[in-house]
């Protein structure tokens, strides 16, 4: 089941730039450059893609950059979209894809950050709620050691609630490759989730729901 | 199956856990619009028949371009209508000066005030403001507009905005006024962090100080009383350049780029070892360690023991000290652990730290310490990454003569020398 609340739902209009047809009218409309349309199409998909985004990333501070990159993306290749009718599907391509490349990027900046506290969302909600903002960070730590396609599976199967296909189409690999990264990270998860004093709760807790079942 | 996974539910659980608090912390940020704004702004549609009719003229302008006119690569700036390369020092020693870009930015380096050009792209320009103030005012063109400003340690990470920022290597002090737009400032002290407008940030190093502030920027935050500067002329152009037609200016932007001979080759180490930062002490040691130079890693690390006593760095140092003498120097590795955790017993390397103190004892073949040490280690971290290895070590163990109490992970497991920093010569 997709997650998402308010922050996530998939036609909140951001302000301006109402545009009455569908997705495939839409994507016609891009193409002939009609004025409206960019701010039309952020505003139907910016909300789920940032939520993507912040599955796979974390919500930190450089969300709004990778949006941006990804609507930047957007703009410059939607011609290359073969079927308008599946815009959406594309448009989560793009965002993952722009996702991995930070993700690449922040690994290699990785060793540089050495003594530097781990970075952590700077927001009211977050500094208000200690042990949720602790529970972020130390999944965040996880999902930094696991291998990119492996994070790219696990988070958008399970924290962004995506079905198996929708992953594989995401990710744009076969159904059997999503399987065999999810089994993976899944595994690689639970290992690395017990160096984090913060999961452990978590982890008992899974453990006795296994052990009941 | 995956989906038959007697885990998938605990998965789903963590999953529906770590959504929620990422909506709580999505809904109370506006950052939709601004991308919004800053997105539509740099993204002007064409329509298709106005392209036809572009066509031919656009052409003839790309062939100019091409064959007759400037790269259209790189930027170009100049200095009071004469241009300038990359690697170019632009100082202003009596009045402000303007560096003017060919996309129409514009960097206003205040009095007494010395900036470096290190390079110029298509897509913006780096700039190493090494003393004084400047005001930085980017012209953002499209997504790809990418500039950055050094500040000693501080990196500040531009699109398209307004800002003022200073440095004052000798203070170690570093601030930022925020005009107009959005940064991102990385550096010692502030990790990273976004910057938004109207806000006024300042770090000074040596308190290990950082405050933000709301509100126009005051004087005194970013005119600092200098020195008066102390380079003859205002306008220096580069003298040698790499094979890359980029300047070697400064040793940390060849480490960033994993060029670590070459970072070593043009760091000037008594310099830095007297008057270098903990963070960049700590950039050094990396550095020097992954540059093959381990002797040149421990004279930084040692550095920074006697410069930043009593400081995070300082236990950090201890640790890393531990690291490089594992292998071959078990005991004085065990010495350095236990300092790192006698001096920030809750810092971010206290479990590692332990998990290391337990293997040194071990290597060093003080059975009874390394005993200790993974009891101490079991005690504090049961299911932490040497707690396998700890159980191992037990396990193989004759029982400890003393069992005693359990010792707490902070607790000196063995002597530890006095002053094992003096162990370390001095590298020439």
């Amino acid at each position: 089941m997709k997650r998402g609340g308010a922050s996530g739902g998939d036609v909140r209009p951001v302000g301006r730039g109402g545009f009455a047809g569908d997705d495939e009218a839409l994507v016609e409309a891009l193409r002939r450059g009609e004025p409206g349309a960019p701010a039309a199409l952020y505003d139907r998909h910016a909300p789920y893609l940032r939520r993507v985004l912040a599955r796979v990333l974390g919500a930190d501070d450089e969300l709004a950059d990778v949006l941006h990159e990804t609507f930047a993306q957007v703009f410059a290749s939607v011609e290359s979209l073969d079927d308008p009718k599946k815009l959406k599907g594309w448009l989560v391509r793009v965002a993952v894809f722009t996702a991995r490349g930070v993700i690449r990027k922040r690994r290699r900046k990785r060793w540089l950050r050495f003594g530097a506290p781990e970075t952590l969302p700077e927001t009211q909600v977050a500094t208000q709620d200690v042990s949720g903002r602790a529970a972020l960070q130390a999944v965040s730590l996880v999902l930094d050691a696991m291998p990119e396609k492996e994070r790219l599976a696990f988070t958008l199967r399970y924290f962004e609630g995506m079905q198996l296909l929708e992953v594989a189409d995401a990710c744009d690999v076969s159904l059997a490759t999503i399987k065999r990264h999810l089994a993976k990270a899944e595994n690689r998860f639970v290992v690395l989730a017990r160096a984090q004093p913060v999961l452990r709760d978590w982890l008992d807790r899974s453990r006795w729901t296994e052990d009941a079942s | 199956m995956t989906d038959l996974d007697p885990n998938t539910e605990a998965f789903e659980r963590l999953g529906a856990e770590v959504a929620s608090l990422q909506d709580g912390v999505l809904d109370a940020r506006n950052d939709l619009h601004d991308v919004r704004s800053r997105l539509l702004k740099a993204h002007k549609p064409q329509r298709r028949w106005s392209m036809l009719w572009l066509a031919l003229p656009t052409a003839v302008v790309a062939a100019w371009v091409l064959f007759v006119g400037p790269s259209p690569d790189a930027l170009t700036a100049s200095v009071d209508g004469a241009p300038v390369v990359a690697g170019t020092w632009v100082g202003a020693d009596g009045e402000a000066r303007t560096l003017g870009f060919s996309d129409g930015s514009e960097v206003e380096v205040a009095a007494q005030s010395g900036v470096r050009v290190a390079a110029l792209s298509a897509q913006g320009a780096e700039l190493d403001l090494q003393r004084g103030s400047a005001r930085v005012s980017v012209v953002h063109h499209d997504a790809r507009t990418r500039w950055r400003v050094h500040a000693g340690p501080f990196d500040v990470h531009v699109v398209g905005t307004q800002f003022d920022v200073a440095w004052d290597p000798r203070g170690e002090r570093f601030a930022l006024h925020l005009v107009e737009g959005r940064v991102v400032i990385e550096g010692p002290t502030i990790a990273r962090r976004t910057v938004e407008a109207g806000e006024t940030v300042t770090v000074e190093l040596p308190e290990r100080r950082m405050e933000v502030v709301q509100g126009p920027s005051e004087e005194e935050h970013l005119g600092w009383e200098l020195d008066p500067i102390d380079i003859e002329g205002t306008v220096q152009q580069p003298r040698v350049r790499t094979p890359n037609n980029r300047l070697r200016i400064d040793w940390r932007d060849l480490a960033r780029e994993a060029r670590y001979a070459e970072a070593l080759a043009a760091v000037n180490w008594d310099r830095e070892l007297a008057t270098g930062t903990a963070g960049d002490l700590l950039l050094l040691a990396d550095t020097a360690r992954l540059g093959r130079q381990p002797r040149r890693a421990q004279v930084a690390l040692t550095a920074i023991r006697t410069r930043f006593e009593a400081t995070p760095e300082a236990a950090q140092a201890a640790f890393r000290l531990g690291r490089l003498a594992l292998a071959s120097q078990p005991a004085d590795a065990a010495a350095w652990f236990e300092r790192a955790l006698a001096e920030d017993p809750s810092g971010p390397y206290a479990a590692v730290a332990a998990g290391r103190r337990m293997e040194a004892y071990d290597r060093a073949g003080n059975e009874i310490a390394a005993g200790r040490a993974a009891r101490a280690y079991l005690n504090a971290h049961p299911r932490g990454a040497h707690s396998d290895a700890a159980r191992a070590l037990l396990e193989r163990a004759a029982p400890a003569p003393f069992p005693g109490p359990a010792t707490s992970p902070e607790e000196p497991i063995a002597t530890v020398p006095s002053r094992p920093e003096a162990r370390w010569a001095p590298v020439d």
